[in-house]
């Protein structure tokens, strides 16, 4: 970024000179200065630049900033503090960068490390990141249980293993997960379809609250899941990590590790990333849940190199899981169902631990090739291109085995969906020209989906379009920051042969949309900010809402589709506000989402005879409704050891018009909406920057009191409480490291079910579980 | 760097055609026709068929009125067979519910009609399965019977409760002449 080589401080002046002239002079020179062996804030560190005349002090949390400084120009920064080495640096200025200044306590010759970053735009709609505390916590168990430590994010649950993310009570094909850069395109649409997600392969976790349809494309009307690995080594040498871990509840174990080699005199680099898990039964308090045991391998691979102006990445991933199901939750006909929802115990249930996994379970393959490439064409400007091939495969295997064929009974499953998706993006990007930075871009998708014959869902071919364009206008030291975006995006369908009840279909389906974000930040200082956005997002509705026909196993319910629903709009506001000051960390979101068209199941009170027997009749229905909540997340710091932690997340959603047939003046509630929960807790750390911290938290979620007449066999569950605990403790072993973490989940071993879990009406959630990690970096 | 782009491109490949081999593993089940067979003595012999070919809600489906003449004899033996119409040519599923008898049970449920139906069969641990019974006819009426299959029953003595999981409830209407 800046050529410190080759400038000295004098050539430097005239480049300043020079540079003053017609220059664009607003820009801050900002960042932290901390001390490099512990991170630890300086506080009282003077930064002074001499060719500007310009200097200051650093705060409490090592912040600095000079503003008013040209664009483009290398100035020479003097870094001094009391306890340190003075020292003198070459920093070049563009605009969204910070600059840190690590250094030395008492070190006389050690070197001085200057993190120049580009600061990614901030967001001006609601994000929650997943911490690294809680990303450490999560590994090992599924992405959506290492979401739901997030305000504003739950879980949609088919029992213990199978684990949806919910984000403001919009879920399945209402959010975009995003992977390493590309949307995952699975079977996303089945609330017992889990994402094919490895949470050990991601670095960050970020999940942007509210429509993105701009960002992520068609679906992501509630916002998305963004998951990015670690960067590429970027030195010569080997470098990696190996985690093992043991689970006491399932008595699982998991092994994971990844390697990165960089090519020495090249820019080449490799990294392998492997993860293995096994466990068996798990047990709620009473009893062992029989067949709840989950296998998963995942493997990928990645290379990346770069030129001056071209950075490649190709990466391979694949990811395979067998999942266990309740065996006691597998019903097919309503008078084992009348009993089973009867029964306090689950019925039916092999109440033995064991390792095995037998029928009813889940075969999941998720592959991803995926080539990205990006050149620098000026200073200015960055062209990115990306395409990705995605093969799903889910097969499901019923209780019992296929009637025909006996001689091959274990291998063949009574359903299987696949898809094959080929993605293409193009996008061309710029830094800030007269304070403007964005881009636009276009994507091309192709999707087929395949059922195999007397499948719930008809087979389909998609091929879609999109086209975007994004801007942000930011001038420092204005406090307002504002950002403009808008996309349209095509979809077009062929749904041919045939589901239950629906042959010889053949249909052509069409469906185009725009999207549209607003937004705007006001900073009051840099550690405090508003922001407000709206957004508008779309979907097209999904085969399966418009041509389902048939029983669903599980919920002993006959579902029925309708071919004439129109795509899903949403219209989503949010307000947040956040304040973050060292360990002080208040954020505070109020939403609303309205959505027309929205599309839910809703109970008929009538039902269908079919050969196993009646089913009560679920018709999808189309309705305007809104949704509107509040999530907040606060760490109060109370001594410089202890901070309060607690997170709140609030949710209503009723339906504005309804067709139903109950009183006009109630609200039509909507079904399987969030309830009310709270966190809160201590957290203790090692003083300063000591690797060690302890969590103590306690979450209570409430009993859900709205919900649609008529909807439920059985009341949805009383409010509990659980009780979890994560500590961990980092050992530096010369410049390697040894991470160990503790987890202690359901600590009093509480008897609870969720309302968001369709195995509710069979059994109880999982007890005690305690959890030990270790995880070992080197090079 | 050639040896990498090579074995990359082999990797490619061979992800492709895995991804693309056509499974013919997967199969569906759906039972949509179930016939009683009936013999009797003076050569009473008739099929009554409950048909529902294209699966799914039944409201549509054909059933057959089983008559039982006077000259048919007090005891006849009935047999059923059970079919998935959904498939070309159509599957015949009765040997694959006999291949395993132990894990299947078929309840009947008479009303009305004056028919009494005793198990003719024993799986492999000696308890009824029921493809093969015995009807005993009674004086003139009408009624129906209803006929389950249970799969995986976990007591096949309770006739009432036997528990598992119903493949299939049907209900053919009964004359006894």
């Amino acid at each position: 970024m800046f050529n410190s080589k080759a400038c000295t401080a004098g050539l430097c002046l005239l480049c300043v000179v020079g540079a003053l002239r017609g220059q664009d002079c607003h820009l801050p020179l900002r960042g932290h200065v901390v001390e490099a062996g512990s991170n630890e804030p300086l506080a009282f560190a003077s930064v002074y630049i001499p060719e500007a005349h310009k200097g200051t002090t650093t705060d409490e949390s090592g912040y600095y900033a000079i503003p008013n400084l040209c664009e483009n120009t290398t100035y020479t920064v003097e870094v001094s503090h009391v306890e340190c080495a003075h020292f003198t640096q070459m920093v070049r200025l563009t605009e969204n960068a910070e600059t840190d200044f690590h250094l030395n306590h008492n070190a006389v010759l050690q070197e001085v490390v200057v993190h120049e970053k580009a600061t990614a735009p901030a967001a001006t709609q609601a994000e929650s990141n997943v911490s690294k505390a809680d990303l450490q916590a999560g590994q090992g168990v599924n992405l959506g249980e290492t979401l739901k430590r997030l305000p504003g994010v739950t879980t949609l649950n088919t029992g213990a293993t199978i684990s949806k993310p919910v984000i403001q009570g919009l879920h399945s094909n209402r959010i975009a997960i995003v992977n390493n850069n590309v949307v995952l395109e699975g079977q996303q649409w089945g609330s017992e379809h889990a994402p094919e997600i490895d949470p050990f392969s991601a670095d960050k976790i970020t999940v942007v609250k509210g429509a993105a349809g701009v960002r992520y494309g068609v679906g992501a009307m509630g916002g998305a899941i963004v998951l990015e690995p670690a960067a590429l080594r970027d030195s010569a040498g080997w470098g990696g990590w190996v985690a093992a871990g043991g689970f006491y509840n399932g008595r699982g174990a998991l092994l994971a590790g990844a390697t990165d080699w960089h090519l020495p005199g090249s820019s080449l680099t490799f990294r392998v990333q492997g993860t293995a898990k096994r466990s068996g039964n798990l047990r709620a308090p009473d009893y062992y849940l029989g067949n709840t045991g989950l296998a998963e391998y995942d493997f990928s691979t990645m290379a990346g190199w770069k030129t001056r102006r071209w950075n490649h990445e190709i990466s391979l991933s694949t990811f395979n899981q067998q999942l266990g199901i309740l065996r006691a939750a597998h019903i097919e006909d309503t008078t084992t169902f009348g009993a089973a929802i009867r029964s306090d115990v689950p019925l039916n249930n092999r109440d033995e631990f064991s390792w095995r996994i037998s029928r009813p379970y889940q075969l999941i393959q998720h592959n991803l090739i995926k080539y990205r490439t990006s050149l620098r064409i000026s200073e200015k400007w960055k062209f990115s291109g990306q395409y990705a091939w995605q093969y799903n495969n889910r097969r499901e295997f019923d209780a019992h085995p296929p009637l025909s064929d006996p001689q091959d009974l274990l291998h063949k499953s009574q359903l299987s969906f696949r898809i094959w998706t080929n993605s293409l993006d193009a996008a061309l990007e710029h830094y800030p020209i007269r304070h403007w930075q964005g881009g636009m871009g276009v994507q091309a998708i192709q999707q087929l989906n395949y059922v195999g014959k007397g499948g719930l869902i008809p087979d389909y071919q998609t091929f879609g379009a999109g086209l975007w364009a994004m801007e942000r206008w930011q001038r420092y030291p204005i406090p307002w920051e504002f950002e403009v975006g808008a996309r349209y995006d095509y979809r077009y369908s062929n749904v041919t042969t045939s589901g239950n009840g629906n042959n010889n279909l053949d249909e052509q389906l069409q469906f185009g949309n725009v999207s549209g974000t607003a937004g705007a930040i006001y900073r009051f200082s840099h550690k405090t900010r508003l922001s407000l956005n709206s957004g508008l997002a779309w979907r097209p509705p999904h085969v399966n809402e418009l041509y389902a026909e048939g029983v669903h196993h599980g919920s002993a319910t006959y579902e029925r589709g309708n071919p004439d629903f129109k795509p899903e709009k949403a219209w989503n506001t949010n307000l947040n506000f956040q304040h973050r000051d060292g360990r002080r960390d208040v954020s505070l979101t109020v939403y609303r989402n309205a959505i027309q068209d929205f599309i839910y199941l809703q109970p008929r009170q009538s039902f269908v005879r079919t050969i196993r027997g009646t089913f009560p009749l679920y018709t999808y229905t189309q309705n305007d409704a809104v949704l509107y909540g509040l999530d907040g997340s606060f760490s109060l710091p109370l001594t410089s050891f202890l901070s309060l932690e607690s997170r709140v997340s609030m949710l209503r959603g009723y339906a504005t018009k309804s067709d139903s047939a109950s009183d006009a003046n109630a609200t039509a509630w909507l079904p399987l909406m969030p309830v009310d929960r709270f966190q809160y807790g201590f957290q203790w750390n090692g003083k300063g920057n000591e690797p060690a911290f302890v969590r103590v938290m306690a979450m209570t979620a409430l009993r859900q009191t709205r919900y649609p007449a008529g909807s439920l066999y059985k009341a949805p569950p009383p409010g509990f409480t659980t009780l979890s605990l994560d500590a961990g403790y980092t050992f530096a072993i010369g410049k390697r490291k040894l991470e160990l973490g503790l987890n202690l989940q359901n600590i009093t071993n509480v008897r609870y079910r969720e309302y968001l879990n369709f195995f509710r009406y069979y059994a109880d959630e999982p007890g005690f579980n305690a959890a030990l990690r270790a995880k070992y970096l080197f090079g | 760097m050639q040896h990498t782009k090579i074995s990359l491109a082999l990797l490619l490949s061979l992800l492709a055609i895995a991804g693309c081999k056509k499974d013919t593993t997967t199969e569906q089940e759906n039972i949509t026709r179930v016939v009683v067979h009936l013999t009797g003595s003076g050569g009473f012999d008739q099929e009554f068929e409950w048909s529902d070919p294209d699966g799914g809600d039944i409201s549509n489906a054909t059933i057959d009125p089983i008559v039982i003449p006077a000259t048919a004899g007090n005891t006849l033996n009935c047999h059923i067979h059970v079919y998935d119409d959904t498939k070309t040519p159509a599957e015949d599923l009765t040997e694959e519910i006999e291949a395993e008898n132990n894990v299947h049970l078929l309840v009947y449920n008479v009303t009305g009609a004056n028919v009494g139906v005793a198990y003719n069969d024993t799986d492999g641990n000696g308890k009824r399965v029921g493809i093969e019974t015995v009807w005993t006819k009674g004086a003139a009426s009408t009624g129906s019977v209803n006929i389950k299959l249970y799969h995986e029953p976990t007591d096949k003595d309770n006739l009432n409760a036997p528990g598992g999981e119903v493949d299939f409830d049907v209900t053919f209407p009964v004359t006894v002449q």
